[in-house]
């Protein structure tokens, strides 16, 4: 560290400002064991800008019972730079430390180009539901008994696998995908990866091909959440902590995990690409491990469908996410 | 829905329609004004005015900020930007970004510019006042002594993926900041600069480049290569160096 910090010095005119309580924008808490990340501060301002620093909060950032119509009242095409403005400002949110609004800022960013106040609606909605949670963040911390303990506290008991335990895997990760429940009927992708309890990378997208089974859809999304994963093994490789073990990925699609292990079901699955067999071969290779999981424990719901408060809720802690304590 | 094909032609029936086409191309620059009234599809005129008040008074950026010099020149706390121009000039003047020279015939002088900015803390409180001089890039044209702007900078995905390390494994975080780091960047071409605006010595000479001053559109991968070549002593280990170049680059 010093000698680093030395170096640098020597190069260049350099301060030094100790340890940091802000990166790029995003407020950091270090502490022994546990480290925090989170962007009250922004969302603040956020809030204030838009007048909604004292409005009602709302439970979830998009409401599962209301079905979004792309275009209600046939409205034209139009320049919204209001909505689009927002949009972005909360995109970055949901990129950066705020993954439970990701699925919901995906969804409606489809609706920019032609607009009703319905979305409108929808859109503060979410402003509404950062209300509640302005504080929030990503919490990371070391794995330790206690951590299991609370979370048998909630509900389920989790099998953590081979996944956090030893120094072999830093990371794993889960996969789900929602079949069909874009507006073209294409399916939504959504995976993660956790380290430390806490989540570091996240995405929601709708897919680029419209799949004829769920099984088909879960299997596309294996191979995305593949390539990050492989990601980021070489960048943990390149860091000094190399993987040893292969990397858990969870998938709640029964169907999905044993085509990922071995090429069964040739007469439904023979219209699938090559390129989403490469899940296979790195299986094979003992680079990645599928899972399955149930239903309850797959946290990628939380990043493909608007979900009901309380499996909001648990999805949203076992990213990691909560307030400050 | 079935429309005929005039009807695509349609100029926009807001306020002022003879001002924007739909069919022409998005223009960026000089709509501003206008374009936000335009743009709001539900007509809530009252709501976006209140909100701009209230951008002026909240935002990170505030409105308050200056433009031009002009504008600094006549603003209440000039002897606060005057001091801030000498520091810059002085780091400029150390870090020898450039040399004076005799114009010459064929030469293409770049123009530069003032930015003035006030630091605030948590309450929102001015704490510092911080003025860079920075080269107008938008006068350079590709291919012409411009090339080649690639420069990587850290995603936030690699940022997490680093400090969610820090917990587990026991690592202590540190934050370093380079004074004017683009500065440190050597140009490679021969690229002419106006003397400062305001503060030239009055002669008709021009700042030749010899470092990469803010602005200019090579400067982040000058900047970049400095990071690299420096990076390449053996006594700074392979790990640290990418921890390293992270941390740099993210800040």
């Amino acid at each position: 560290m010093e000698h680093i910090k030395k170096s640098i010095e020597y190069e260049w005119q350099a301060t030094d400002l100790g340890e940091p309580s802000k990166i790029i924008g995003i407020e950091v808490t270090i502490m022994p064991g546990y480290l925090r990340i989170s962007q009250g501060k922004y969302i603040e301002n956020l809030l204030r800008k838009k007048n909604m620093a004292e409005a009602n909060p709302v439970g979830m950032p998009l409401d599962p019972n209301i079905k979004i119509d792309p275009n209600p009242i046939h409205n034209k095409p139009n320049w919204s730079n209001s909505y689009a403005k927002l949009l972005g400002e909360l995109q970055y949110l949901a990129n950066t430390t705020r993954p439970d609004i990701s699925y919901a800022v995906n969804k409606l960013g489809s609706y920019t180009a032609i607009l009703s106040l319905e979305h409108y609606g929808s859109l503060k909605r979410i402003l509404r539901y950062l209300v509640g949670t302005r504080d929030y963040g990503i919490t990371h911390r070391k794995f330790n008994g206690q951590n299991k303990d609370m979370n048998l506290f909630h509900g389920l008991a989790r099998n953590y696998g081979p996944a956090n335990d030893g120094k072999d895997n830093l990371f794993h990760g889960f996969a789900d995908a929602a079949f069909a429940n874009a507006d073209d009927y294409k399916s939504t992708t959504g995976y993660g990866f956790l380290a430390s309890e806490g989540a570091i990378t996240w995405k929601s997208k709708r897919q680029t091909i419209i799949v004829m089974y769920s099984t088909e859809s879960e299997y596309i999304t294996l191979l995305e959440a593949r390539r990050e994963a492989f990601w980021l093994r070489n960048l943990y490789d390149e860091l000094g902590f190399p993987q040893m073990g292969p990397t858990v990925i969870k998938s709640d699609n029964e169907g999905s995990v044993i085509l990922s292990h071995s090429p069964q079901f040739h007469a439904w699955t023979k219209h699938i690409e090559i390129c989403h067999h490469w899940v296979r071969d790195l299986v094979n290779d003992k680079i990645l491990d599928v899972q399955s999981c149930c239903d309850l424990e797959q946290t990628g719901d939380i990043l493909t469908k608007p979900l009901p408060k309380p499996k909001h809720q648990r999805h949203r802690r076992e990213m990691g996410m909560g307030a400050a304590e | 829905m079935g429309e005929p094909d005039g009807s695509r032609k349609r100029k926009r029936s807001v306020e002022n329609p003879e001002d924007v086409d739909i069919e022409q191309p998005q223009r960026t620059r000089g709509l501003h004004p206008d374009y936000r009234y335009l743009s709001n599809p539900f007509g809530y005129k009252g709501e976006e005015e209140e909100t701009n008040i209230l951008e002026e008074i909240y935002a990170v950026i505030a409105r308050d900020e200056l433009n031009s010099l002009n504008e600094a020149k006549s603003s209440q706390d000039w002897p606060e930007w005057h001091k801030a121009i000498d520091e810059e000039l002085k780091l400029l003047d150390e870090m020898g970004t450039w040399e004076l020279v005799e114009k010459l015939l064929d030469a293409i002088t770049i123009p530069n510019k003032w930015t003035f900015v006030k630091k605030r803390n948590m309450a929102n409180q001015v704490v510092r006042h911080k003025v860079r001089l920075v080269m107008k890039g938008c006068a350079q044209r590709p291919g012409h002594k411009l090339t080649e702007t690639y420069s990587p900078v850290v995603r936030a995905e690699t940022l997490q993926a680093c400090l969610a390390l820090v917990p587990v494994e026991g690592l202590k975080v540190k934050q370093m900041d380079i004074k004017g780091a683009y500065l440190n960047g050597i140009l490679q071409e021969i690229i002419y600069m106006r003397q400062p605006e305001g503060f030239g010595d009055g002669t008709s000479r021009v700042c030749k480049l010899i470092k990469t001053p803010y602005g200019l559109k090579q400067s982040g991968q000058e900047w970049n290569k400095q990071l690299d070549e420096k990076n390449e002593e053996p006594r700074i280990q392979k790990t640290h160096i990418r921890l390293m170049r992270i941390c740099v680059m993210g800040w």
